[in-house]
């Protein structure tokens, strides 16, 4: 049987396909909490559970915070969970969450973003997860339903791993994502099983037969008023950016193998190879970015399209690579603290051809932002060659011109 | 621990006057311009429109002055109530109106602070706060507005959904046993607590009227119809299915004292439950720190002070 014969093609949304990922990695614990526009995962993995379609446990718990912790301690007996929420969820789940990559809980948690309060909003942007950025969770940023469920297949594989043990966010917009529906290819079991092994722990971590002596997770009892506190942070951050760095371009590679499809890895280039501005976005502000690359293409202006998949840990490397020799590198930074702007500066700091690094923040809140509005962004990008000087290298785009 | 108190009979000679919203509204001052000719965004029939209702004719009863009235808010379908009203309002996450309110009313004792919370804001994340106002005695009310599931996110299951009820996340009937509000109040140190439901208008009215009044902290769970979320998958697709639910499932405190328990079991007892005086907060700090600076109590002398007769 061939591999598109085993696959199945079916309409689903952002929050469905997060759910579909789940019940393929055979989770054996379901957390809930609701919060638009996240809840809807957990309602479908509910009604998996009700209907036998998922071996697992609802486990429904009064705040975010006591359901981080409910995912730590189900993982740190051996069973994979999952649980989705975002913003003030995330936020309220702080403590819990800073907790798991430190104590190396390799839980798996998905975002449908919504905007944080105040004001009070359900629009979307990435802040809710670009401020986990210091804290050594790997972050996927997912542009599509497809992307969210080959993501939550492929971030339990590299969390669970034995050289990484970290926890993953996988993240995708809410409402544009999370409830547009979109035909997706749903991989057979056989295909996940055969991609992702059942969840094991390392040897001696065993939460129900725990040894306190080996149990070195529990950092403020072994570790002997922090005695080996710096060797645990760094062997937390080589893990992060260099062990993990390898395990998720493995994963691809893997994936692709297995189920037939990939997003590049760490990043995924379009029409970079002989641009002159190159635009960097997060999830969907990368689709924004190719329909304006290939618009502006038509009038002979050569711009490409990066789109990072994981901002922790960021593909420094594979950025520079797929910037080679272009002049202005602009960030669609959909958060207000403009991170992808200052991550991008950070690493063509020492690259060859020193590119101009801009920054834009566009569609906070879920404000509108058009190809138009892109490609009016993009003139800017090309003045910036021109003369730098009469350009702002940082600038928020509030006022939006339709499609 | 507690005593059960039939409504008293000069409560009854009193009827709640049949004004209509806007006027009580008009009682605390003009609504600003961007309010004017505002409708409610509570879905047709809701509940909440009734409680918001009692909650304003319990304040006119009291003659409260709306520079002197605090509302807190969190997360959930009634947080635009307090933007209705013309006291102040504050707004925090999910869940934190009681520690917010109390941070107030210490601020400022003269206040009235009462917070309008939903029972999944004040029973699931908010529920640490709640107990430990209660405790504290902290002189605020606390309206809970129980509709049995988190409405605002579509009706999920939470800790108030009745056992066996269907909900969003419990299609084939819920499995965890529910709190009880007033109960869980009493416990944790309440000196006022009252179960009403939308139904029974006019004890609203006196059930807040009533908490507000009372020295310390006080409850009152309004059941509330959520019949677009709830009600639809629990066989009352319809506003009026539920109050006629609420009507005909209810028992006052003093029925029930005459009821065999198997008898009150699967009905709603609304009343008012009352419990022994406690020191109240903000006015025992106020009390100490005048102590303090009268130089009538002394700090700790360590080792020597004498063993403590506790009160």
């Amino acid at each position: 049987m061939t591999t598109a014969e085993q696959a199945q093609s079916v309409i689903r949304t952002g929050n469905q396909a997060a759910a579909e990922g789940a019940r393929l990695a055979r989770v054996g614990v379901v957390c809930f909490f609701p919060i638009g526009p996240s809840d809807e995962v957990g309602e479908h993995l509910v009604e998996m559970v009700n209907r036998g379609q998922l071996d697992a446990r609802v486990i429904d718990l009064e705040n975010e915070r006591s359901v981080i912790n409910a995912q730590i301690t189900a993982t740190q007996s051996g069973v994979r969970s999952t649980f989705s929420t975002n913003s003030e969820g995330l936020v309220f789940a702080y403590q819990p969450l800073i907790w798991s990559p430190y104590a190396r809980v390799p839980i798996v948690v998905g975002v449908a973003h919504r905007s944080l309060e105040p004001p009070t909003n359900i629009q979307t942007d990435d802040h809710d997860t670009i401020i986990f950025r210091d804290s050594h969770w790997i972050q996927f940023y997912c542009e599509n339903a497809q992307e969210v469920l080959d993501t939550m297949i492929q971030a339990y594989w590299i969390a669970e791993r034995h050289d990484i043990q970290l926890p993953v966010f996988v993240t995708w917009p809410g409402w544009e994502v999370s409830h547009a529906a979109m035909p997706i290819e749903v991989p057979s079991q056989e295909q996940v099983d055969e991609f992702l092994p059942p969840y094991e722990l390392l040897p001696g971590r065993d939460l129900l037969t725990l040894d306190m002596e080996e149990f070195y997770s529990n950092a403020s009892r072994s570790g002997g008023e922090g005695a080996s506190y710096i060797e645990q942070r760094y062997a937390i951050d080589h893990t992060l950016n260099v062990v993990a760095k390898q395990a998720i371009t493995e994963a691809h590679e893997r994936y692709v193998e297995v189920v037939g499809r990939g997003y590049g890895g760490l990043i995924e280039s379009y029409r970079t190879e002989d641009a002159e501005v190159i635009l960097v976005g997060l999830a969907n502000m990368a689709t924004r970015g190719r329909q304006a690359a290939d618009a502006m293409r038509e009038q002979g202006k050569r711009v490409g399209v990066i789109k990072v998949r994981t901002l922790r840990p960021f593909p420094s490397e594979a950025i520079a690579e797929a910037v080679g020799d272009a002049r202005v590198v602009m960030a669609f930074d959909r958060n207000p603290v403009h991170t992808l702007f200052h991550e991008l500066r950070s690493a063509l700091y020492s690259h060859p051809g020193r590119p101009a690094v801009l920054g834009r923040v566009v569609a906070l809140a879920g404000r509108n932002f058009s190809s138009r509005d892109a490609e009016e962004l993009v003139d800017e990008a090309f003045a910036a060659i021109e003369d730098p000087a009469a350009v702002d290298e940082l600038s928020w785009r509030m006022e939006t011109v339709a499609d | 621990m507690t005593t059960v108190e039939a409504p008293r009979a000069t409560e009854r000679r009193q009827p709640v006057k049949p004004k209509p919203m806007q006027e009580y509204i008009e009682v605390f001052g003009n609504l600003p311009d961007e309010k004017q000719g505002r409708h409610f965004r509570y879905c047709p029939g809701c509940g909440l429109g009734i409680a918001q209702s009692a909650i304003v004719r319990a304040w006119d009863r009291i003659g409260l002055d709306p520079e002197k009235v605090v509302t807190v808010g969190g997360s959930g379908c009634y947080a635009v109530m307090g933007s209705y009203l013309t006291a102040s309002q504050a707004h925090m996450g999910h869940g934190r109106a009681c520690a917010m309110a109390t941070a107030i009313k210490m601020s400022d004792p003269e206040l009235t602070v009462i917070t309008l919370q939903g029972d999944g804001d004040g029973m699931a994340i908010g529920a640490q706060h709640f107990v430990h106002a209660a405790r504290r005695n902290i002189d605020i009310t606390v309206v809970i507005f129980n509709n049995f599931v988190y409405g605002e996110t579509g009706g999920q299951h939470g800790p108030t959904t009745p056992r066996t009820t269907m909900t969003q996340t419990s299609p084939y009937g819920m499995v965890e046993n529910e709190f009880d509000i007033v109960n869980m109040a009493l416990g944790a140190g309440a000196g006022y607590a009252a179960r009403t439901t939308v139904f029974h208008a006019q004890h609203m009215v006196r059930a807040i009227e009533g908490a507000i009044r009372h020295k310390g902290f006080s409850v009152v769970e309004i059941l509330q119809n959520c019949h677009e979320l709830w009600g639809k998958r629990n066989g009352m697709p319809k506003a009026t299915d539920m109050l006629a639910w609420y009507r005909d499932n209810s028992v006052t405190s003093a029925q029930a004292a005459k009821l065999e328990p198997e008898d009150v079991l699967g009905k709603f007892v609304i009343g008012t439950w009352t419990a022994p005086d406690r020191p109240e907060m903000s006015e025992e700090w106020q009390k100490l720190v005048a102590r303090v600076q009268a130089g009538e109590v002394e700090p700790s002398k360590g080792a020597s002070s004498k063993p403590p007769a506790l009160q």
